[in-house]
């Protein structure tokens, strides 16, 4: 690892409080993290090209599995992290079919920085 | 036409026409010499007593009497003459006749006496009383069968005087109030009413002198043994034959048992509400749990940010901020878990003066958690200046949820529909809130079953919700009807009257 690059991370949730916390304690690592308060906003916003994605399940227009499955469709492999609040059976098997990790909210502080580290690592 | 009283000297006295006008009076009359003789015999008294003058005169007037008269008068013929017979000179009596085939009949004799030629004579003039007794026994058998008839009633039937004598009492209040009709009759009826009830006896007495009856009026009254009975009372006035008011007839019904059931009802009911409260939860309990999950999440971020702020001697400021937000993101889940309670709890009814439009506010929260905006839109429109409504706030908001849960259901996916939430103000006073959704409509029959328990058109719905949801309405004075959307889908709407003054 030549040039020291700090990862950064996309959060894609349409809760202010969680986003921001988020990023509060994200940034605590020295992540470089950038908010988006929906599926839609983030699409838009073309110049992200984040090492990773947090992405929220439920949220009005287009949902977390949407967007991943949009994104895969357009060979955009970014590792992401489904972060859902309802247990729904069906989540499930559409996130292990595009290679998504899917946790239920609140996630633990380890598992998230854990999970970061491992994803960096991966693509370095 | 009034005229003077008419002068009596113009005339002269004519005799002959006072004779007939005696002979043929519609009365029997009948003259007895001093000796208590028949000496006259008009055409009415031949009538009445089938005889012919030449018959009976010379004969004492006991041969036109029956037993007992008959044996007094025959005893004592000269009786006209004592002056201590008041009861038969002068005034009259009621007696028994006899006709000459023997069937007896009741008379009015009335005794007079006067000088004729210079003798002593009496005259009697004779009512039959047939025709009146006739009348009298149909009348007391009529009194007889009504009295049956009331003695029969299950109900307590009492009447009393304007001044709250009671004056009847039937069997049935005996037994309803353990008091014997001795025991009342004559006594005040206020002996029935609780301590804190004997102020509606004077505002009964006060309607019935107008001549206004109180009916299925709902109060306590106490029994002999002090026992309080839930009754139904209905109390009509009693007026004489001029159209004045004399007293008050009281039917009193014994409801404490209906009272029983219709709390038992209200028990189940309410039983019922909760079971449906917590359908509806099983549907909307997924979406809470996100809802609630959100600040839990934050919460458990921001006190981690402040851990690694303070154990990397960070800026203090910044972990009062985190600890700040964290807090704000408890009392958010606290008032989550609030309004959760509240709609799931088990509860009694309480109504209290809302504001409707506050009221829809919240159930549009509540019930469009988890439905995407991209398949609905929501538009909302509420009239300003709306009255208060006196409302079960959490049932108000419940029937809103169900309606715009079903609203937002009714919507096909893949197309964005239209939910409209309105309120307005109703024609008669009150306010009106309909839910509209441009989804797939209700066929006319669907539309007339819908409101039944255990109809549906959702796939794996319970189909009580719109049962519960009209009668919720409906304990509030309202009416929840639905009917077609004009650009397709539902209408349903809710009306409520205004808080009584």
């Amino acid at each position: 690892m030549g040039l020291c690059v700090a990862t950064m991370v996309n959060i894609i949730d349409d809760d202010d409080a969680v986003r921001d916390s988020t990023r509060a304690l994200l940034e605590s690592y020295g992540y470089e993290v950038r908010e988006h308060a929906s599926a839609e906003h983030f699409l838009r916003d073309s110049t992200a090209k984040p090492h990773c994605l947090l992405v929220d399940q439920h949220m009005p227009g287009m949902t977390g599995l949407d967007l991943l499955e949009h994104l895969r469709a357009l060979g955009d492999m970014t590792p992401a992290l489904m972060m859902t609040g309802r247990s729904d059976p069906s989540l499930e098997p559409r996130a292990t079919r595009i290679g998504v990790t899917l946790l239920h909210k609140p996630v633990p502080e380890e598992q998230l920085v854990s999970w970061i580290e491992q994803t960096r690592h991966a693509h370095s | 036409m009034i005229s003077q009283p008419a002068r009596l000297t113009s005339a002269s006295w004519d005799v002959s026409l006072f004779e007939t006008v005696v002979a043929t009076s519609i009365n029997g009359v009948v003259a007895l010499d001093d000796q208590g003789l028949i000496r006259g015999f008009n055409d009415a008294c031949e009538a009445m007593f089938q005889y012919h003058r030449e018959e009976v005169l010379g004969h004492g007037l006991f041969v036109l009497l029956a037993s007992p008269h008959y044996e007094q008068y025959k005893a004592y013929p000269s009786a006209f003459q004592s002056p201590d017979q008041a009861t038969t000179r002068g005034t009259g009596r009621e007696i028994s006749a006899q006709r000459k085939d023997g069937t007896v009949f009741p008379i009015y004799l009335s005794v007079g006496e006067s000088i004729h030629q210079g003798k002593r004579m009496f005259y009697g003039v004779i009512q039959d009383l047939s025709e009146m007794q006739h009348e009298r026994a149909m009348h007391a058998e009529e009194r007889a069968f009504l009295a049956a008839i009331v003695d029969s009633s299950n109900d307590a039937i009492i009447s009393k005087t304007l001044d709250g004598k009671i004056t009847s009492w039937n069997r049935a209040a005996e037994n309803l109030f353990g008091f014997s009709a001795a025991e009342m009759i004559g006594t005040s009826i206020k002996q029935l009413f609780p301590a804190d009830r004997i102020g509606e006896e004077d505002e009964i007495l006060e309607k019935i002198n107008r001549g206004i009856k109180v009916e299925h009026y709902e109060t306590v009254r106490l029994k002999k043994d002090g026992t309080p009975i839930d009754v139904s009372v209905t109390i009509s006035p009693i007026c004489n034959d001029g159209g004045r008011v004399i007293g008050a007839s009281k039917t009193v019904r014994d409801i404490t048992e209906q009272k029983q059931s219709e709390a038992r009802l209200h028990t189940l009911s309410n039983e019922l509400h909760h079971v449906a409260r917590l359908s509806e939860m099983g549907h909307i309990s997924a979406a809470i749990a996100h809802e609630l999950n959100q600040p839990l999440t934050a919460v458990l971020n921001y006190t981690n940010v402040a851990k690694r702020l303070i154990s990397l001697n960070g800026d203090p400021q910044k972990v009062i901020d985190a600890i700040t937000k964290a807090g704000d993101q408890a009392v958010r889940a606290g008032k989550i878990v609030q309004g959760l309670r509240n709609f799931v709890e088990k509860r009694d009814s309480t109504k209290a003066l809302e504001d409707i439009n506050a009221v829809a506010e919240d159930a549009i929260t509540l019930g469009l958690i988890g439905v995407k905006a991209s398949d609905v839109l929501l538009e909302v429109r509420l009239a300003e200046n709306l009255p208060p409504v006196m409302v079960d706030r959490i049932q108000i908001q419940q029937v809103l949820v169900n309606l715009l849960r079903n609203g937002a259901e009714a919507i096909p996916g893949g197309e964005q529909g239209k939910l409209t939430l309105t309120t307005v103000h109703g024609e008669g006073g009150g306010v009106v809130v309909r839910v509209a959704d441009t989804g797939a409509g209700i066929s006319e029959y669907v539309a007339s079953q819908l409101f039944q328990p255990f109809v549906t058109t959702k796939p794996g719905g319970m189909g009580i919700g719109l049962a519960i949801s009209r009668s919720l309405i409906e304990s509030h004075g309202g009416t929840l009807t639905v009917s077609p959307n004009k650009g397709g889908g539902s209408v349903f709407e809710i009306t409520l009257p205004t808080a009584a003054p």
